[in-house]
């Protein structure tokens, strides 16, 4: 499947939207530094061959598993650190993998706050603050899909077990990512072929969607002059957006002539019961897996949105959403433990899978960076300090209990840069970070 | 002097223009920067932050905060500094001066608020009032991010090729929808008698109903789609009347086992187990005689209705392996529903065919082939290439409406690239009904359609026209509307009140469909936003905890706070009457569950309340205690932030970066309120929370599920016991030092202040009108607003017309 990538390449469109993102805290000077893209090119570059730099070497991939409602500090972090230390209950399950993961303590963003909004910043570690005027930047696995995801036919997938669209996920102009929650129609889009014929109908649509988009362009082009000054930053977003799916429509056409690949199997499990959320974040697993071995995308992140539904399971009575306020009731917060156990263990047999699957003789976790977070170390509380991390895969350094200041915590963001540069992207900074992730190069 | 816009120096330093230091800066300087200097100033408060331009956000809030805090003599402490008050007052006045300034000349630049895109709701009813034809898309996209409640805030809106694929998707299927309608004879209509209703053979074990003495009959029990009726699936989407004639079956005597009704649920879904989504239709009572009773809903191809008997306080069946088997309810003698009579109808709530058609195809000759096989009805509609001009015209006449562009408008230039565009692909020969439904697209893809963008300064009429639309109906300006708009006939507020008065009837009069459904949709649009009951199931109560509590008692408790906000607006009430009231609207269900006597009514029925009932108005609202709370969970932190912002227009910062939360422990050691008690006695703390505060603990009185409690619940012996823990103390101080002993004292309080009421009232308006909260440069505009409908004792329909009417309304 290796598509029509020399003929990616489309027509240059210049235009008087050239800085279309300016004035964001991420300076696009940073994030597409060294990476063989001169400043003048609009911000559209996600697809553009142009990244051959990249194309060299072994393909990096990146995973994030995120969980709305954190896990119980108590439970997961070990008492000592570094190479010797204890396991814990909840990393118990990781004990075969044990050189191949880092479990973190002592991390969150600096400044972002607010509980449960802060999951908008878990991936961008940007504060949102409360009064919503401020604007979100990119998450870590979209800039990351900007500069790989012209290899696939996905330049990421956006998954959640449940919720409501919701993601951790923002694109460059700060816009939440949709994520997708139905896993047979995910399965679909990514393993099934149509029939020749509602395939040719198919890529006919896009075309003429992308016409459409290129009229609709023009149009905001001459909005916008009309307006002046007043209201140029929402066109010169809106324009934006209108050449990105143009762009987006026009591969996914190509795309179409390509038959997707075998996933090996005919379909994933389905989840019978409604409340079954730990069921369902194990068969998006699955597919995350098998998106990554089929090399369909190279980043996804998978969500858990902190819903209250009850897990069927005979010795848990409250909804996940009530268990996480426990208030140190002792029932609430052994029926969480039970809860959380499978959560990481979940996990755990991703990153197994990863270790037991190869890619051209090397394992397909050393080529993938799996990482677990929340944007809650205490959802008791709403408090987002000492954040749960665990990163396992991508040839790095592992085996270890890293472990900061519980009180004065080391920025999220600086494993951020890490995992940028580690995958081939001349970035040196994140919001929020104040360097780099020691020991993990 | 630059000190105007923003650059302000404290410390050592002048004014960058060398001139001597303002009054306002001698101030800061002599009252503020001894306790507040540094990154260790007191209460994490450092004057240096108040340096440098009032463009960032962050900082022109931390000069409101100051001014507030001096105004309200909070600062400096009383105890520490006592401060004259002409001094005072000169401060708050000059450097209230400063940021008005600032936002007024922004305002002049670049409007006071930046362009915004319509919410996916308002896109639903404006693609229905262009085509003709309603279809629920805003289900399609992704639930937008709300700013205070309201989803059309234009600093919380952000753009992305997502989010365009999502607009696309609502257009496209909103477009295909009118084109059936156009070509299609769906009328789809099904009438079950009983044994058609049934589908169960004696026998069987299945979750439909079962055949009984002539009925079709469901059994009172908690099983997951047990009611479902497969006859009903329905074959294709749109909106359906149902019309349904049952009664009940061992239906309970009293009130103690759950009498004298019994309340039922109809609700539409797949009812399968990979799609388990059910919508809330309706709900319904029954007692042993037979009834009829009606139901509109939309549904979509493959839903089928669900029709059980829904009160988590009757008595169960049991039933093994999750299917109930032919007979095996009846010895059980648990109540039941029985159907007789089930009709479901298409209906089309927008209008006839010939309205889409209108809408549509104007006045192009159009040709229908009915096909020679296939299975449909459908008569394929086309478009023979000569009428090319008359398509064109019909495209420009589509756009100038889905531009806003007013009448006689067609040949506007805006539009010319599209009508070439068609002109152009049915040149090209692409058949022409396809051509008109890409140009149709790509007008509805356009930012001029998606977007409130206008120049700087007063809106002009049309412009005007379309926020007045929005905020009132939530859709694109009627032709009515439009007419005035383009006659100049909007200047008033007269003007104004005569449309509100056309589309939701006049107050107190008599009212038509039309008008009583648009008030339905601003009241839907309101009380889901400002009072958050959009996010009303986002967390469910538990049952051992919340016994009584099921979907039945919340569909009652959203449409107890519905009926008493329209008929607030509708009748002109008093606010003040909106919060504290002596009659309410419930039905029997809710009735019972509040504990009070009038149990039999069938209906949602205004009565009057008891003397020394709780009940009535807003703050009493189960639905208000519900949306406040999480889950089992009550916080008088969570709901005293709530009601401050929402019901009682006071801001409310964030917690300090360094303060810790209160880490909630329910083992019974210390109550919410003694934790609270330690770090409230901090000066820092007790700011905020002196305002978070009385609000509260006033609600601690009702639970997570809106039921009134006199204490806690307690864990004791393995489970939750319901008022066995500490006792409730809902008494405390108002932040102006108004004492009261409970919630009843305390909402007497708060209807004793009208107008900081109306002016809270008034806040959310112009936020939910303009996509703006009120900013510092607009609390006087706002008070005035309340203050100039103080005559009609601050009704709230005068409200929302003298705020539609303001100048925050008037211009960008």
């Amino acid at each position: 499947m290796n598509g029509d990538r020399e003929t990616l390449s489309m027509k240059e469109k210049t235009t008087d939207f050239g800085r279309i993102n300016a004035g964001r805290s991420l300076s696009r000077r940073t994030t597409l530094r060294g990476v063989g893209v001169s400043m003048a090119l609009p911000y559209l570059t996600a697809m553009r061959p142009a990244h051959a730099a990249t194309d060299d070497g072994p393909p990096r991939r990146f995973v994030a598993f995120t969980l709305g409602l954190g896990l119980l500090g108590e439970h997961l972090f070990p008492n000592t650190a570094g190479e010797a230390y204890e396991t814990t209950p909840y990393l118990r399950p990781l004990e075969p993998v044990r050189g191949r993961y880092t479990v973190f303590s002592g991390i969150s963003h600096p400044k972002v706050n607010g509980g449960h909004r802060a999951e908008a910043s878990i991936l961008t570690g940007t504060p949102m603050g409360s009064a919503g005027g401020v604007a979100n930047t990119i998450s870590v696995d979209q800039l990351m899909a900007k500069h790989h995801g012209h290899h696939t036919r996905f330049a990421s997938l956006t998954l959640a077990a449940g919720g409501n669209g919701s993601s951790p996920s923002y694109t460059e102009s700060g816009a939440m990512v949709p994520s997708e929650n139905d896993p047979a129609a995910v399965f679909e889009r990514l393993f099934v072929d149509g029939s020749a014929d509602e395939r040719r109908r198919a890529a006919e649509g896009l075309s003429r969607r992308r016409s459409l988009m290129d009229l609709v362009a023009e149009d905001s082009r001459s909005l916008r002059r009309q307006l002046g000054r007043t209201d140029r930053d929402r066109l010169d977003q809106y324009f934006g957006s209108v050449r990105e799916l143009e762009r987006r429509l026009e591969l996914a056409r190509r795309w179409s002539d390509t038959p997707k690949p075998d996933a090996g199997t005919d379909g994933v499990d389905r989840i019978r019961e409604r409340g079954d959320f730990v069921g369902r974040f194990r068969v998006m697993a699955d597919i995350v897996r098998l998106a990554m071995k089929t090399d369909s995308t190279r980043v996804a992140t998978l969500h858990l949105p902190g819903s209250n539904v009850r897990l069927p399971h005979d010795d848990v009575t409250t909804g996940y959403h009530s268990l996480s306020h426990h208030g140190r009731d002792e029932d609430k917060l052994r029926q969480l433990k039970i809860v959380e156990t499978e959560l990481v263990q979940t996990w755990a047999a991703f990153v197994g899978e990863l270790a037991d699957s190869e890619e051209a003789g090397a394992s397909l976790l050393d080529r993938t960076s799996v990482l677990l977070t929340s944007n809650l170390g205490n959802a008791s509380n709403h408090n987002n300090r000492n954040l749960p991390v665990l990163l396992a895969g991508g040839g790095l350094r592992h085996g270890r209990h890293l472990a900061f200041d519980r009180k004065d915590n080391h920025p999220l963001s600086n494993l951020y840069v890490t995992l940028l540069q580690h995958s081939g992207l001349a970035v040196d900074r994140f919001p929020g970070s104040t360097g780099t992730m020691p020991d993990l190069v | 002097m630059p000190v105007a816009f923003g650059v302000v120096l404290f410390g050592t330093t002048r004014p960058v223009d060398g001139s001597a230091p303002s009054k306002v800066d001698a101030f800061v300087r002599e009252h503020c920067i001894d306790c507040h200097d540094g990154t260790g100033g007191e209460g994490g408060f450092d004057v240096g932050e108040l340096e440098g331009g009032l463009g960032d956000p962050d900082r022109f809030a931390r000069w409101v905060r100051v001014i507030d805090r001096v105004r309200d003599g909070e600062m400096p402490p009383p105890d520490d500094a006592e401060i004259d008050a002409p001094i005072r007052d000169a401060f708050v006045r000059n450097a209230g001066k400063r940021l008005v300034r600032f936002e007024r000349d922004r305002n002049r630049r670049v409007g006071r608020v930046e362009g915004r895109r319509l919410t996916p709701r308002q896109i639903e009813q404006t693609l229905a009032d262009l085509t003709g034809n309603h279809v629920p898309v805003a289900r399609l996209v992704p639930d937008p991010i709300r700013g205070g409640g309201f989803e059309g805030v234009a600093s919380t809106q952000s753009t992305s090729h997502f989010q365009l694929e999502s607009h696309l998707r609502m257009v496209e299927a909103s477009l295909a929808s009118a084109r059936e309608r156009i070509e299609g004879w769906d009328a789809w209509n099904q009438d079950l008698p009983a044994d058609e209703i049934a589908d169960k053979r004696p026998g069987q074990r299945n979750r439909s109903p079962e055949m009984r003495r002539g009925a079709a009959v469901v059994w009172n029990s908690r099983m997951t789609f047990y009611g479902r009726v497969p006859a009903t699936t329905i074959r294709h989407a749109g909106h359906y009347r149902i019309g349904l004639t049952a009664s009940g079956v061992n239906v309970p005597t009293g009130p103690k086992d759950g009498g004298p009704l019994i309340w039922c649920s109809v609700r539409g879904g797949r009812c399968h187990t990979s799609a388990p989504l059910l919508d809330w239709v309706g709900s319904f009572a029954v007692d042993g005689k037979p009834r009829s009773f009606t139901f509109e809903t939309h549904l979509d191809a493959g839903d089928m209705l669900e029709i059980r008997p829904m009160d988590s306080r009757l008595k169960e069946g049991r039933f093994e392996g999750g299917q109930v088997g032919f007979g095996e309810g009846e010895p059980q003698k648990v109540p039941g529903l029985a159907m007789h009579r089930l009709v479901l109808t298409r209906i089309y709530p927008r209008g006839d065919r010939e309205r889409v058609i209108d809408r549509m195809l104007g006045n192009v000759p159009a040709d229908f082939e009915t096909p020679t096989r296939g299975p449909t009805k459908r008569r394929r509609l086309s478009i023979a290439p000569e009428h090319r001009d008359a398509v064109v015209t019909q495209l420009r006449r589509f756009a100038a409406r889905a531009f806003r562009l007013g009448p006689g408008r067609a040949n506007h230039p805006s539009i010319d690239r599209y009508a070439a565009f068609v002109d152009d692909a049915i040149d090209g020969g692409r058949p022409p009904v396809e051509a008109l439904w890409d140009g149709y697209t790509a007008v509805l893809c356009s930012p001029r359609f998606q977007y409130f963008a206008h120049p700087a300064g007063a809106l002009p009429p049309r412009d005007y026209a379309a926020r007045l639309s929005y905020a009132a109906i939530g859709s694109m300006p009627d032709w009515p509307l439009i007419k005035a708009a383009t006659r100049n006939e909007l200047g008033s507020r007269d003007d104004v009140a005569g449309h509100i008065d056309r589309w939701f009837g006049p107050v107190a009069g008599d009212r038509g469909t039309g008008q009583r459904r648009r008030l339905k949709r601003f009241v839907d649009n309101l009380c889901g936003q400002w009072l958050d009951l959009d996010l009303i199931d986002v967390t469910e109560p538990d049952q051992p905890l919340h016994r009584g509590f099921d979907p039945t008692v919340q569909a009652a408790m959203i449409a107890e706070t519905h009926a008493a906000v329209a008929d607030a607006v509708r009748d002109d009430r008093p606010i003040a009457d909106l919060y504290v009231d002596d009659s309410t609207t419930i039905n029997g269900r809710l009735a019972a569950y509040y504990g009070l006597p009038m149990t039999a009514l069938r209906e949602p029925t205004r009565v009057k309340l008891p003397a020394g009932s709780v009940r009535g108005g807003l703050l009493s609202h189960g639905s208000i205690h519900k949306v406040t709370a999480a889950g089992n969970e009550t916080s008088p932190v969570v709901r005293g932030v709530w009601v401050s912002r929402r019901l009682l227009g006071r801001e409310i910062p964030p917690p300090p970066e360094n303060v810790p939360t209160v880490e909630p422990d329910v083992r019974g050691a210390t109550t919410i309120r003694e934790s609270l008690a330690l770090h409230t006695a901090d000066d820092g703390c007790a700011a905020c929370h002196r305002m978070i505060d009385p609000p509260g603990y006033a609600f601690e009185s009702f639970d997570a599920a809106g039921r009134w409690r006199d204490k806690y619940p307690a864990w004791r012996k393995g489970r939750w016991r319901v008022d066995q823990g500490a006792e409730i103390d809902a008494g405390f101080e108002t932040a102006d030092g108004r004492p009261f002993a409970n919630f009843a004292e305390y909402r007497r309080l708060v209807a004793s202040r009208p107008q900081t009421l109306a002016e809270n009232f008034v806040g959310h308006l112009v936020t939910h009108a303009t996509g703006r909260p009120p900013t510092f440069a607009d609390r006087r505009t706002v008070r005035a607003i309340a203050t100039s409908t103080a005559e009609q004792n601050y009704g709230v329909r005068s409200l929302l017309v003298a705020t539609l009417d303001s100048e925050l309304i008037r211009s960008k």
